[in-house]
């Protein structure tokens, strides 16, 4: 425990003084203050865009720098051989790759609550327009959970990227593979109702069975979900959650197996 | 190494068990309610619906289409002589032969044929079924505006069977279909209701205010016309409710005083 | 040789990598049925040409590796080990560290990995940055060190948790004259500990005045073991038995034009 929980205050080290995060975050914040100009273009919804088009940017900013950290975690410790001096150390292979995907996965929600306050002061800049999308949404109990099922994205996202990057031969494969899952996250139910109109019977059970390995990331799309009419998202947030757990950990098993094989 | 790989597959076995149980759990919770892909619209901008849609922003999505939809509505399609200062009451024989008067709307918006303008609301719908202010504006602007009332009533219609809950799309198609058969009293009443919400689209806010003034009802016009001064965020409606004011107490100066009452609240 | 002196054992360790192209599959000779008995307290010295296998039988050592055959043992565990790998201080040949950290930052990840007690760890870092004179550039980004100063960082990690065993792969590669008498004093000091010390080098006249005994590889083989006495009666007689070596096992000596 102490060992993972080391190599996790070191990579959250690492992270936060990498000039490529803080630029991602400088991006992000700026993309942030931007959306008012964008939200002035839809007048009677500035709040309701601005508060879209943030969403989106905080999780396209949180995936940026998931995918980009979780890539070159291990692959550049290989490159540069720093990996060398930790594991020649009594340290466990599964403990070290754990430790650096705790780290970055804090150093990611960080940049996203970071990213959200910053958000936040956009929202209720116009305090009048503010008001107004008050009345159509519960903001304050809304928000933090869609924040927080974002978060839960880049959980598995993070785990998948780390396991492309053991996997593939280079880091650009690696950030194909994953934006690929990525993708195909968000069409998990499209895909569903294509198995069910495409087969039927056992067969249908088979290639839905086969199906659940990718991710369904629309569970946690909380941002695009909350405005369905009796919306029930509260009822399933901690069952959602630990899916993303019991999905990252199947992810970060096949990585540590690989690892465990890795040569240096 | 053999322990290594022993203790990894377990693992992976206990992980694929604990995605499979609670993926079962959340299926049976989670319902989705957005149109699937294949009934998206298919327009020049389908490649940015697409790539916003790959990454889950159904809402972004109908959001970047109503931006561009008042784009679209906003410029002039015709040369059209117009008298900033004044509302203009358009006389026209309706369907069934009898002579009536329609509003026009000095905000610039429909000053033209918007051959689109239904593609943009079904664009808008099949994205985000519950964009509800933002269609029921199309809706509004093809039935009041362009008096394109069999395509508002075919939006409307379409909004209802993907949101059943949003009661509102079927006080618009009574208004509509109040206002084509001449009900202009029950048209009222209806339109009383839409405008206690805050989405209500502004021409509709006009046109009662015009049913107030066409019915003797001068108080009543004031305060929708005060309504509009104080909430309308687009400039050229709220511009348009000012101008009507001022005109409206220069024709009845014993409503100044409610006026400065109301505009100082 | 007591079975207790030993303290680090090559048994018929092999290596031999594989490389596939297009379904072609490419085997190249690491080391070969490398055997080999290291006693405590000694000084090793592991001679080669470039490419004869010295960073293979290293990194064999520490688990970086894994053999295709044949074991290597540390204290009487295989490598690798939690035991072994607590009682092994390791100097790679150009010590890499993470850029953005200082090396305060630094000793203490490998200090807490390494398992010393929280306690004990922060005094120890002083000391052995003192005692590698990088005191003065204790909070200074790694990035912002020179060679020579990463290389004594490297050293201070690798003694760091006072290891018994001293793994040291080419040691005075590229230190300048002054570099190369500290790194030497050093090595001589923690011997006198009664630290082991395996070591791999070129530079002839650094292994005839530190090691005890001598191993040579030729083409992933171990061709000769030799102790001291054989070359300590002549300065440069350690070069010239390696020559001989080389010569004896079928290496020209002549460069090619």
């Amino acid at each position: 425990m102490k060992a993972i929980l080391s190599i996790a205050k070191i990579t959250l080290i690492e992270q936060i003084r990498n000039r490529l995060y803080l630029v991602i975050l400088f991006f992000g914040a700026t993309i942030l203050v931007a959306s008012l100009l964008v939200g002035a273009l839809a007048p009677g919804y500035r709040v309701r865009v601005i508060f879209d088009l943030g969403l989106v940017a905080i999780e396209i900013f949180g995936l940026i720098t998931a995918v980009f950290g979780a890539v070159n975690l291990v692959l550049q410790e290989v490159e540069t051989k720093t990996i060398y001096l930790i594991l020649t150390r009594p340290v466990n292979r599964m403990s070290y790759l754990f430790g650096r995907f705790v780290g970055l996965i804090v150093a990611v929600a960080a940049t996203m609550v970071f990213m959200a306050l910053i958000h936040i002061l956009v929202i209720v800049f116009r305090p009048y327009q503010f008001q107004v999308f008050l009345e159509r949404v519960d903001f304050w109990h809304i928000y933090p959970l869609i924040i927080a099922m974002s978060i839960g994205k880049m959980f598995m996202t993070t785990a998948i990227a780390l396991f492309f990057s053991l996997f593939a031969t280079s880091s650009v494969s690696a950030l194909i593979f994953t934006v690929s899952f990525w993708v195909a996250g968000h069409f998990g139910t499209e895909l569903a109702f294509l198995i069910d109109t495409s087969f039927k019977g056992v067969a249908a059970i088979l290639v839905h069975f086969i199906s659940w390995i990718l991710p369904n990331f629309q569970y946690f799309n909380f941002r695009d979900i909350f405005s369905f009419p009796n919306f029930s998202g509260y009822q399933y947030v901690g069952k959602a959650w630990m899916y993303g757990v019991g999905y990252a950990s199947f992810f970060l098993a096949l990585s540590s197996f690989l690892f465990s094989k890795k040569e240096f | 190494m053999k322990k290594t790989t022993q203790v990894s597959f377990i693992w992976l076995v206990l992980s694929l068990g604990v995605i499979f149980f609670f993926r079962w759990q959340v299926e049976a919770l989670f319902r989705w309610q957005y149109p699937r892909l294949t009934q998206l619209v298919p327009t020049p901008h389908f490649a940015t619906d697409l790539a916003l849609l790959s990454q889950g922003s159904h809402r972004l999505a109908a959001d970047i289409t109503y931006i561009q939809l008042l784009q679209y509505y906003g410029v002039p399609e015709q040369s059209h002589s117009h008298d900033d200062h004044e509302h203009h009451d358009h006389e026209h024989q309706n369907h069934k032969g009898r002579k009536e008067t329609t509003s026009g709307f000095s905000n610039h918006l429909g000053d033209g044929i918007y051959s689109q303008l239904l593609t943009y609301g079904k664009r808008i719908l099949r994205l985000d079924p519950f964009f509800n202010g933002a269609i029921l504006e199309v809706a509004g602007a093809l039935a009041f505006n362009i008096q394109r009332t069999e395509e508002a009533r075919e939006l409307l219609r379409e909004a209802i069977e993907r949101d059943p809950t949003f009661y509102r799309y079927r006080l618009y198609v009574a208004a509509i279909l109040f206002r084509q058969e001449g009900q202009d009293r029950k048209l009222l009443s209806v339109l009383e209701e839409a405008i206690q919400y805050s989405d209500c689209p502004p021409l509709l806010e006009n046109i009662l205010a015009n049913l107030y003034k066409k019915y003797g009802q001068f108080e009543d016009a004031l305060k929708v016309y005060g309504h509009m001064i104080k909430t309308v965020q687009e400039k050229n409606p709220r511009q348009d409710a000012q101008r009507n004011l001022v005109a409206l107490l220069h024709e009845h100066p014993k409503l100044v005083p409610l006026a400065e009452r109301l505009l100082q609240d | 040789m007591s079975k207790s002196d030993v303290v680090l054992t090559l048994h018929h360790l092999t290596k031999t990598y594989k490389r596939s192209h297009l379904g072609f599959v490419k085997r190249f000779r690491g080391i070969a049925d490398v055997n080999l008995e290291i006693e405590k307290g000694e000084i090793f010295g592991l001679l080669g040409l470039n490419g004869s296998g010295k960073t293979t039988t290293i990194k064999l050592l520490l688990g970086l590796l894994f053999p295709t055959e044949g074991h290597v043992e540390i204290y009487g565990h295989r490598v690798p080990h939690p035991f072994a790998q607590q009682r092994i201080g390791y100097l790679p040949e150009v010590p890499y560290f993470y850029r953005n950290l200082t090396p305060v930052e630094v000793l203490d990840l490998y200090g807490m990995l390494s398992k010393m007690h929280p306690k004990s760890l922060r005094p120890r870092i002083e000391e052995v940055l003192s005692l590698v004179k990088l005191d003065h550039a204790k909070k200074r980004p790694m990035r912002e060190f020179s060679k020579g100063m990463l290389q004594r960082a490297g050293l201070a990690q690798a003694i760091l948790h006072d290891p018994e065993i001293l793994i040291l792969d080419e040691p005075v590669t590229g230190l300048d004259p002054l570099g190369l008498h500290q790194v030497r004093k050093l090595i001589v000091e923690l011997n006198e500990q009664g630290k082991t010390i395996f070591f791999s080098s070129h530079n002839m006249a650094e292994v005839e005045k530190l090691a005890d005994r001598v191993g040579i590889l030729v083409d992933g083989k171990l061709v000769r073991v030799f102790t001291k006495d054989n070359w300590i009666m002549k300065e440069g007689l350690l070069e010239e038995i390696f020559l001989q070596t080389l010569e004896s096992s079928g290496v020209s000596l002549e460069r090619p034009a």
